[in-house]
Protein backbone atom coordinates (compact mmCIF):
# COMPACT_ATOMS: atom_id res chain seq x y z
CA UNK A 1 0.00 0.00 0.00
CA UNK A 2 1.22 3.78 -1.12
CA UNK A 3 2.16 5.39 2.29
CA UNK A 4 0.31 9.03 2.24
CA UNK A 5 3.14 11.85 1.77
CA UNK A 6 3.61 14.42 3.84
CA UNK A 7 2.85 17.82 2.31
CA UNK A 8 3.32 20.94 3.59
CA UNK A 9 0.19 23.28 4.06
CA UNK A 10 -0.73 26.28 2.42
CA UNK A 11 0.96 29.13 4.73
CA UNK A 12 4.16 26.97 4.91
CA UNK A 13 4.87 26.78 1.36
CA UNK A 14 3.91 30.38 0.96
CA UNK A 15 6.22 31.10 3.74
CA UNK A 16 8.92 28.71 2.43
CA UNK A 17 8.07 30.64 -1.16
CA UNK A 18 8.61 33.80 0.32
CA UNK A 19 12.25 32.78 1.93
CA UNK A 20 13.72 30.63 -1.25
CA UNK A 21 11.31 30.63 -4.80
CA UNK A 22 12.73 27.61 -5.87
CA UNK A 23 12.56 25.42 -2.67
CA UNK A 24 9.40 26.69 -2.37
CA UNK A 25 8.26 25.93 -5.03
CA UNK A 26 9.54 22.50 -4.98
CA UNK A 27 7.14 22.06 -1.88
CA UNK A 28 4.60 23.69 -3.86
CA UNK A 29 5.50 20.96 -6.71
CA UNK A 30 5.10 18.45 -3.75
CA UNK A 31 1.41 19.60 -2.17
CA UNK A 32 -0.62 19.96 -5.46
CA UNK A 33 1.46 17.79 -8.53
CA UNK A 34 -0.87 15.21 -8.61
CA UNK A 35 -4.00 17.33 -7.65
CA UNK A 36 -3.38 19.46 -10.75
CA UNK A 37 -2.89 16.59 -12.52
CA UNK A 38 -5.74 14.58 -12.20
CA UNK A 39 -7.74 17.51 -12.88
CA UNK A 40 -6.22 17.94 -16.48
CA UNK A 41 -6.36 14.32 -16.88
CA UNK A 42 -9.97 14.38 -16.26
CA UNK A 43 -10.88 17.46 -18.21
CA UNK A 44 -8.45 16.09 -21.47
CA UNK A 45 -8.55 12.22 -20.72
CA UNK A 46 -5.33 11.43 -21.63
CA UNK A 47 -2.44 10.80 -19.81
CA UNK A 48 0.25 12.57 -22.27
CA UNK A 49 -1.61 15.59 -22.49
CA UNK A 50 -2.67 15.96 -18.89
CA UNK A 51 1.13 15.49 -18.22
CA UNK A 52 2.19 18.12 -20.70
CA UNK A 53 -0.49 20.64 -19.53
CA UNK A 54 0.47 20.19 -16.01
CA UNK A 55 3.81 21.28 -16.92
CA UNK A 56 2.61 23.88 -18.53
CA UNK A 57 0.29 25.07 -15.52
CA UNK A 58 3.42 24.70 -12.79
CA UNK A 59 5.35 26.62 -15.38
CA UNK A 60 2.98 29.40 -15.25
CA UNK A 61 2.38 29.55 -12.10
CA UNK A 62 6.14 29.48 -11.29
CA UNK A 63 6.58 32.53 -13.59
CA UNK A 64 3.81 34.54 -11.73
CA UNK A 65 4.00 33.92 -8.15
CA UNK A 66 5.19 37.40 -7.80
CA UNK A 67 1.22 38.22 -8.70
CA UNK A 68 0.05 36.01 -6.27
CA UNK A 69 -1.64 38.47 -3.60
CA UNK A 70 -3.10 36.35 -1.12
CA UNK A 71 -6.22 37.75 -1.65
CA UNK A 72 -7.77 34.03 -2.92
CA UNK A 73 -6.70 30.66 -1.31
CA UNK A 74 -3.23 29.27 -3.22
CA UNK A 75 -5.20 26.45 -3.76
CA UNK A 76 -8.28 28.25 -5.60
CA UNK A 77 -5.76 30.51 -7.33
CA UNK A 78 -3.53 27.21 -8.41
CA UNK A 79 -6.66 25.48 -9.98
CA UNK A 80 -7.89 28.96 -11.58
CA UNK A 81 -4.57 28.92 -13.42
CA UNK A 82 -4.99 24.95 -14.50
CA UNK A 83 -8.47 25.41 -15.72
CA UNK A 84 -7.92 28.67 -17.93
CA UNK A 85 -5.19 26.61 -19.36
CA UNK A 86 -7.38 23.53 -19.71
CA UNK A 87 -9.60 25.96 -21.47
CA UNK A 88 -7.04 27.26 -24.01
CA UNK A 89 -5.49 23.26 -24.79
CA UNK A 90 -9.43 22.41 -25.54
CA UNK A 91 -10.24 24.98 -27.45
CA UNK A 92 -7.36 25.12 -29.48
CA UNK A 93 -7.87 20.66 -29.79
CA UNK A 94 -11.40 21.73 -30.58
CA UNK A 95 -10.15 24.84 -33.54
CA UNK A 96 -8.14 21.67 -34.97
CA UNK A 97 -11.07 19.43 -35.00
CA UNK A 98 -13.61 21.36 -36.28
CA UNK A 99 -11.57 24.16 -37.76
CA UNK A 100 -13.78 26.76 -36.08
CA UNK A 101 -17.05 26.89 -37.53
CA UNK A 102 -19.10 25.26 -34.45
CA UNK A 103 -20.54 27.29 -31.70
CA UNK A 104 -21.44 25.79 -28.19
CA UNK A 105 -25.10 26.42 -29.08
CA UNK A 106 -24.52 23.79 -32.05
CA UNK A 107 -22.73 21.50 -29.36
CA UNK A 108 -25.80 21.66 -27.52
CA UNK A 109 -27.40 19.76 -29.92
CA UNK A 110 -25.05 17.60 -31.37
CA UNK A 111 -25.30 13.52 -30.57
CA UNK A 112 -22.62 11.40 -29.31
CA UNK A 113 -19.59 9.84 -31.74
CA UNK A 114 -20.03 6.31 -30.21
CA UNK A 115 -15.90 6.15 -32.22
CA UNK A 116 -15.10 8.33 -29.64
CA UNK A 117 -15.12 5.17 -26.74
CA UNK A 118 -12.34 2.97 -28.65
CA UNK A 119 -9.84 6.54 -28.02
CA UNK A 120 -10.65 6.31 -24.23
CA UNK A 121 -7.56 6.52 -22.11
CA UNK A 122 -8.22 7.37 -18.17
CA UNK A 123 -6.20 5.52 -15.90
CA UNK A 124 -8.34 6.17 -13.24
CA UNK A 125 -10.83 4.52 -14.65
CA UNK A 126 -11.33 0.63 -13.54
CA UNK A 127 -11.40 -1.94 -16.50
CA UNK A 128 -14.66 -3.25 -15.98
CA UNK A 129 -16.32 0.25 -15.84
CA UNK A 130 -14.11 1.35 -18.74
CA UNK A 131 -16.99 1.29 -21.72
CA UNK A 132 -19.06 2.79 -19.19
CA UNK A 133 -17.28 5.69 -18.20
CA UNK A 134 -15.91 6.15 -22.30
CA UNK A 135 -19.92 7.07 -23.06
CA UNK A 136 -20.04 9.11 -19.63
CA UNK A 137 -17.36 11.39 -20.74
CA UNK A 138 -18.47 11.41 -24.14
CA UNK A 139 -21.58 12.65 -22.92
CA UNK A 140 -20.07 15.30 -21.03
CA UNK A 141 -17.77 16.57 -23.92
CA UNK A 142 -21.35 17.33 -24.89
CA UNK A 143 -22.47 19.90 -22.56
CA UNK A 144 -21.54 23.40 -22.74
CA UNK A 145 -18.16 24.53 -21.28
CA UNK A 146 -19.32 25.82 -17.57
CA UNK A 147 -21.54 22.96 -16.98
CA UNK A 148 -18.77 20.26 -18.37
CA UNK A 149 -16.49 22.07 -15.91
CA UNK A 150 -18.57 22.26 -12.99
CA UNK A 151 -19.89 18.89 -13.61
CA UNK A 152 -15.84 17.88 -13.80
CA UNK A 153 -14.97 19.45 -11.15
CA UNK A 154 -17.82 18.73 -8.52
CA UNK A 155 -19.08 15.02 -9.25
CA UNK A 156 -15.84 13.53 -10.48
CA UNK A 157 -12.96 15.01 -8.22
CA UNK A 158 -15.82 15.55 -5.54
CA UNK A 159 -15.50 19.49 -4.95
CA UNK A 160 -17.80 21.70 -2.88
CA UNK A 161 -20.26 24.01 -4.44
CA UNK A 162 -17.99 26.55 -2.88
CA UNK A 163 -15.09 25.13 -4.36
CA UNK A 164 -16.20 25.16 -7.60
CA UNK A 165 -17.73 28.98 -7.32
CA UNK A 166 -14.23 30.33 -6.13
CA UNK A 167 -12.35 28.19 -9.01
CA UNK A 168 -14.60 29.39 -11.83
CA UNK A 169 -15.25 32.56 -10.47
CA UNK A 170 -19.45 32.72 -9.91
CA UNK A 171 -21.72 32.62 -7.55
CA UNK A 172 -23.17 29.64 -5.76
CA UNK A 173 -26.16 29.68 -7.03
CA UNK A 174 -24.62 30.27 -10.55
CA UNK A 175 -22.49 26.86 -10.27
CA UNK A 176 -25.91 25.14 -9.15
CA UNK A 177 -27.87 25.84 -11.66
CA UNK A 178 -24.86 24.71 -14.10
CA UNK A 179 -24.82 21.33 -12.27
CA UNK A 180 -28.88 21.03 -12.36
CA UNK A 181 -28.73 21.59 -15.95
CA UNK A 182 -25.31 19.75 -16.91
CA UNK A 183 -27.69 16.76 -14.95
CA UNK A 184 -30.47 16.82 -17.27
CA UNK A 185 -28.53 17.60 -20.25
CA UNK A 186 -26.44 14.17 -19.37
CA UNK A 187 -29.76 11.99 -18.71
CA UNK A 188 -31.14 13.52 -22.21
CA UNK A 189 -27.88 12.50 -24.18
CA UNK A 190 -27.49 9.07 -21.64
CA UNK A 191 -31.50 8.24 -22.98
CA UNK A 192 -31.14 8.92 -25.97
CA UNK A 193 -27.91 6.66 -26.58
CA UNK A 194 -29.54 4.04 -24.89
CA UNK A 195 -32.33 3.74 -26.66
CA UNK A 196 -30.25 3.75 -30.22
CA UNK A 197 -27.79 0.95 -28.71
CA UNK A 198 -30.12 -1.22 -26.47
CA UNK A 199 -31.96 -2.68 -29.04
CA UNK B 1 -45.29 -4.13 -20.77
CA UNK B 2 -42.10 -4.81 -23.05
CA UNK B 3 -42.24 -1.11 -23.66
CA UNK B 4 -42.32 -0.29 -19.73
CA UNK B 5 -39.55 -2.82 -19.03
CA UNK B 6 -37.17 -1.22 -21.86
CA UNK B 7 -37.92 2.27 -20.59
CA UNK B 8 -37.15 0.88 -17.25
CA UNK B 9 -33.98 -0.53 -18.74
CA UNK B 10 -32.82 2.16 -20.21
CA UNK B 11 -33.18 4.72 -17.32
CA UNK B 12 -31.12 2.11 -15.23
CA UNK B 13 -28.47 2.23 -17.57
CA UNK B 14 -28.30 5.55 -17.75
CA UNK B 15 -28.29 6.17 -13.74
CA UNK B 16 -25.23 3.00 -13.57
CA UNK B 17 -23.20 5.13 -16.22
CA UNK B 18 -23.93 8.18 -14.48
CA UNK B 19 -22.46 6.66 -10.90
CA UNK B 20 -19.32 5.80 -13.06
CA UNK B 21 -18.19 9.37 -12.22
CA UNK B 22 -18.53 8.31 -8.22
CA UNK B 23 -15.66 5.81 -8.68
CA UNK B 24 -13.44 7.32 -10.85
CA UNK B 25 -10.07 6.68 -9.12
CA UNK B 26 -7.26 9.18 -8.38
CA UNK B 27 -3.89 9.13 -10.17
CA UNK B 28 -0.72 9.52 -8.69
CA UNK B 29 1.66 11.82 -10.80
CA UNK B 30 4.44 9.70 -12.10
CA UNK B 31 7.93 10.05 -11.09
CA UNK B 32 8.71 11.62 -14.68
CA UNK B 33 6.25 14.35 -14.06
CA UNK B 34 7.56 15.15 -10.83
CA UNK B 35 10.69 15.43 -12.44
CA UNK B 36 9.94 17.79 -15.30
CA UNK B 37 8.02 19.71 -13.05
CA UNK B 38 11.10 20.44 -10.17
CA UNK B 39 13.21 21.29 -13.62
CA UNK B 40 11.06 24.20 -14.19
CA UNK B 41 12.93 27.04 -12.23
CA UNK B 42 16.09 25.77 -13.95
CA UNK B 43 14.44 25.72 -17.43
CA UNK B 44 12.77 29.25 -16.80
CA UNK B 45 16.16 30.64 -15.84
CA UNK B 46 17.71 28.81 -18.74
CA UNK B 47 14.96 30.70 -20.93
CA UNK B 48 16.40 34.11 -19.53
CA UNK B 49 19.64 33.13 -20.24
CA UNK B 50 19.35 32.00 -23.41
CA UNK B 51 20.03 35.81 -25.19
CA UNK B 52 23.69 36.49 -24.96
CA UNK B 53 24.68 39.26 -22.91
CA UNK B 54 26.78 40.70 -25.17
CA UNK B 55 23.58 41.18 -27.60
CA UNK B 56 21.17 42.49 -24.80
CA UNK B 57 24.25 45.01 -24.32
CA UNK B 58 24.49 46.13 -27.74
CA UNK B 59 20.54 46.19 -28.16
CA UNK B 60 20.84 48.45 -25.38
CA UNK B 61 23.81 50.57 -26.63
CA UNK B 62 21.61 50.91 -29.95
CA UNK B 63 18.59 51.80 -28.19
CA UNK B 64 20.67 54.66 -25.99
CA UNK B 65 22.33 56.01 -29.63
CA UNK B 66 18.89 56.28 -31.44
CA UNK B 67 17.59 58.67 -28.38
CA UNK B 68 20.47 60.86 -28.16
CA UNK B 69 20.36 61.38 -32.00
CA UNK B 70 16.99 62.02 -31.60
CA UNK B 71 17.67 64.28 -29.12
CA UNK B 72 20.35 66.23 -30.90
CA UNK B 73 18.69 66.48 -34.07
CA UNK B 74 15.63 67.77 -32.04
CA UNK B 75 17.71 70.55 -30.31
CA UNK B 76 19.41 71.33 -33.66
CA UNK B 77 15.91 71.30 -35.21
CA UNK B 78 14.59 74.17 -32.42
CA UNK B 79 17.65 75.91 -33.04
CA UNK B 80 17.06 76.60 -37.07
CA UNK B 81 13.77 77.40 -36.36
CA UNK B 82 14.14 80.11 -33.81
CA UNK B 83 17.00 81.28 -36.30
CA UNK B 84 14.79 81.78 -39.18
CA UNK B 85 12.46 83.09 -37.29
CA UNK B 86 14.49 86.04 -36.18
CA UNK B 87 15.67 86.85 -39.81
CA UNK B 88 12.41 87.10 -41.12
CA UNK B 89 11.77 89.84 -38.37
CA UNK B 90 14.85 91.62 -39.13
CA UNK B 91 14.40 91.57 -42.83
CA UNK B 92 10.67 92.80 -42.34
CA UNK B 93 12.16 95.70 -40.20
CA UNK B 94 14.43 96.86 -42.47
CA UNK B 95 11.76 97.04 -44.97
CA UNK B 96 9.52 99.41 -42.93
CA UNK B 97 12.59 101.86 -42.75
CA UNK B 98 12.72 101.82 -46.65
CA UNK B 99 9.15 102.61 -45.91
Amino acid sequence: MMKPAMHLDDHSILLSLANDKERGFNHLVDAYASRVFNTCLNLLRNREDAEDLTQEVFTSIYTSLDSFEGNSKLSTWIYAIAINKSKEFLRKKTRKKRFGFHTEIEQEDSHFVPSAVIEFHHPGVELEDKERAAILFNAIDQLAENQRLAYTLNKIEGRSYQEVAEILDLSVSSVESLLFRAKQRLQKLLKEYYEENLK
Amino acid sequence: MATNDSMNRIERESEQTLNVANRIERVAASDALMDRLKQIPTSVKQTYDTVPKKVVWAVAASIALLIVLNVVSAKNYSEEKVNSQTEQTNSYFDYLKTV
